[in-house]
């Protein structure tokens, strides 16, 4: 028989838009990346739907990190254009959108590496050593401390990002 | 047992099932002993809560969950675009005779207008090459059954067929489009064909220092000046050629079939980091102050300094598909120029 995705997706969809969220931070966008990683999922038969799911996303996710950095350069470049003015228009104010929470978690998964910040969310969205092992190129063993060293810079930059925060 | 490092007290206090039921022993046996070790445990089940809280903490308030049937729409879709790139590998040749069709063509017909930007049924099924002119040339649009489903549509770019013509030479920009024209064009040509050699050598460096200078003016400071080289999306299936911002909506509705670009001049090449990768970013100009973007990430050192071909998977910015990328330089380079070149490749 089959799998049975429409209930993985009533199961799953809200935890991979959150998932996501916390990497593109923009609703809609992690909404669109939530369904397009279901769409591609239809017909497949992974044996660990979810961690399929959470590593389809993470892929996209990346790829969109890229070009969003990309956005931002090819901007400077060609920033005498009347265009360019109007993309920048919607950064700011998906800035806007984002709680005073949701900001400060931006700006301390920010501070991490790019494959601790991966580690760390698919750790976040529950994925076991092996699965997050597959997705970011580490050995299983080396999974453990990656963790033990992103999740401990988290800490570490979001309380100082608090503590200036509340000095201010 | 040795003190437990922090990567396994992780494993433990996830209860990964990569520690063996001995590992979780003798962890718990060295804890029970070791004052030590319980500290940095504690200190790590602390963090560990407080790292899983911020993140849960995160996520946007309420989500609602689409039906589930609009999955299965956008899967569906999904493969009409599949088999859509499918042809497109066919009508690899079939375009690139075009041209020379075309091209002669023009000789004749004078200012007769040409449609570019559609996704002609006739080319995409690679028919025989006569057949594919006609369907490139035809003044009215021929549209595809894909699009003509679809209730509104942009209007195409319209050039005259002598700039057809200039648009196969890659030393020349492609047609500029009208103010508020999305250009979506097909370049109509190829590397592979042999007739287009000479022109590709001598003249698009001219073009691209001028650019440059133009882009250095603009403020796109590490910009190569005199980089040569020659950049073609290989098999990169859906190129999408302006208006990234309103991309996204276009896409998902499939609105307009994304537009294929062949080969075009290289504008810029710089490098960009991007938390620890080193990526390059190659600009090139489509249309008079129209650009495309494209990015070589995890690109392969090319040693040999006369003559270098770099082949790596590319991520298209315009439509995040990742395809095959490759920059050949030819001819002279300025030493200074290569450097610089073999430098972003590294």
């Amino acid at each position: 028989m089959g799998l049975d995705w429409a209930t993985v997706y009533n199961d799953t969809y809200q935890d991979l838009v959150r998932f996501l969220h916390r990497q593109v931070w923009d609703s809609d966008r992690a909404q669109d990346l939530a369904q397009e990683v279901f769409a591609r999922a239809l017909g497949t038969e992974p044996d660990n739907p979810r961690a399929w799911l959470f590593t389809v996303a993470a892929n996209l996710a990346r790829d969109e990190a890229r070009t969003a950095t990309r956005r931002k350069k090819h901007l400077t470049l060609l920033k005498v254009e009347t265009e360019v003015e109007k993309e920048a228009a919607p950064d700011l104010s998906e800035q806007y959108e984002l709680s005073e929470q949701q900001q400060s978690l931006r700006k301390a998964l920010d501070e991490l590496s790019e494959r601790d910040k991966e580690v760390l969310l698919l750790w976040g969205a529950g994925l076991n050593y092996q699965e997050i092992a597959e997705q970011s190129g580490l050995s299983v063993r080396s999974v453990g401390t990656t963790l033990a060293r992103a999740r401990k810079r988290l800490v570490q930059v979001h309380d100082s990002l608090e503590a200036r925060s509340v000095a201010r | 047992m040795s003190h437990v490092d922090e990567g396994t007290l992780s494993a433990y206090m996830d209860g990964d099932d990569s520690l063996t039921d001995a590992d979780v022993i003798a962890i718990e046996n060295h804890l029970a002993k070791c004052s030590a070790c319980q500290e940095l445990y504690g200190q790590a089940k602390e963090t560990r809560k407080r790292a899983a809280s911020l993140l849960e903490a995160s996520g946007p308030s309420s989500i609602a969950v689409p039906p589930f049937e609009q999955i299965v729409g956008r899967a569906r879709a999904g493969e009409k675009r599949t088999k859509r790139t499918r042809y497109q590998a066919l009508r690899k040749w079939a375009v690139a005779a075009t041209v020379i069709l075309a091209v002669g063509v023009g000789v004749y017909s004078g200012p007769q207008l040409v449609q570019l930007g559609k996704e002609s049924t006739s080319a995409e099924t690679a028919e025989p090459l006569s057949e594919s002119l006609v369907g490139q040339a035809e003044p009215t649009p021929v549209r595809g059954e894909f699009r003509e489903a679809e209730p509104e549509e942009a209007p195409s770019l319209q050039v005259p067929l002598r700039d057809l013509a200039a648009a196969a030479q890659p030393a020349r920009a492609a047609p500029a489009a009208e103010d508020g024209v999305e250009a979506r064009m097909q370049l109509l040509e190829d590397r592979d064909d042999a007739g287009l050699a000479e022109a590709e050598v001598a003249e698009p460096r001219g073009r691209a220092r001028a650019q440059l200078q133009r882009l250095e003016r603009a403020g796109g400071a590490d910009a190569v000046t005199g980089a040569v080289a020659q950049a073609l999306i290989d098999d990169c299936p859906e190129t999408r050629l302006a208006g990234e911002a309103g991309f996204r909506d276009e896409f998902r509705g499939a609105r307009e079939p994304p537009v294929r670009i062949r080969c075009l001049p290289v504008v810029s090449v710089v490098s960009e980091e991007f938390r620890g990768d080193t990526v390059m970013v190659i600009t090139q100009e489509i249309a008079e102050n129209e650009f495309v973007t494209l990015r070589a990430i995890d690109i392969v050192p090319a040693p040999e300094l006369d003559d270098f071909t770099v082949e790596t998977d590319t991520l298209n910015s315009a439509v995040g598909r990742v395809g095959r990328f490759t920059v050949q330089v030819t001819g002279k380079v300025s030493s200074d120029s290569l450097d610089a070149l073999l430098r972003l490749i590294r």
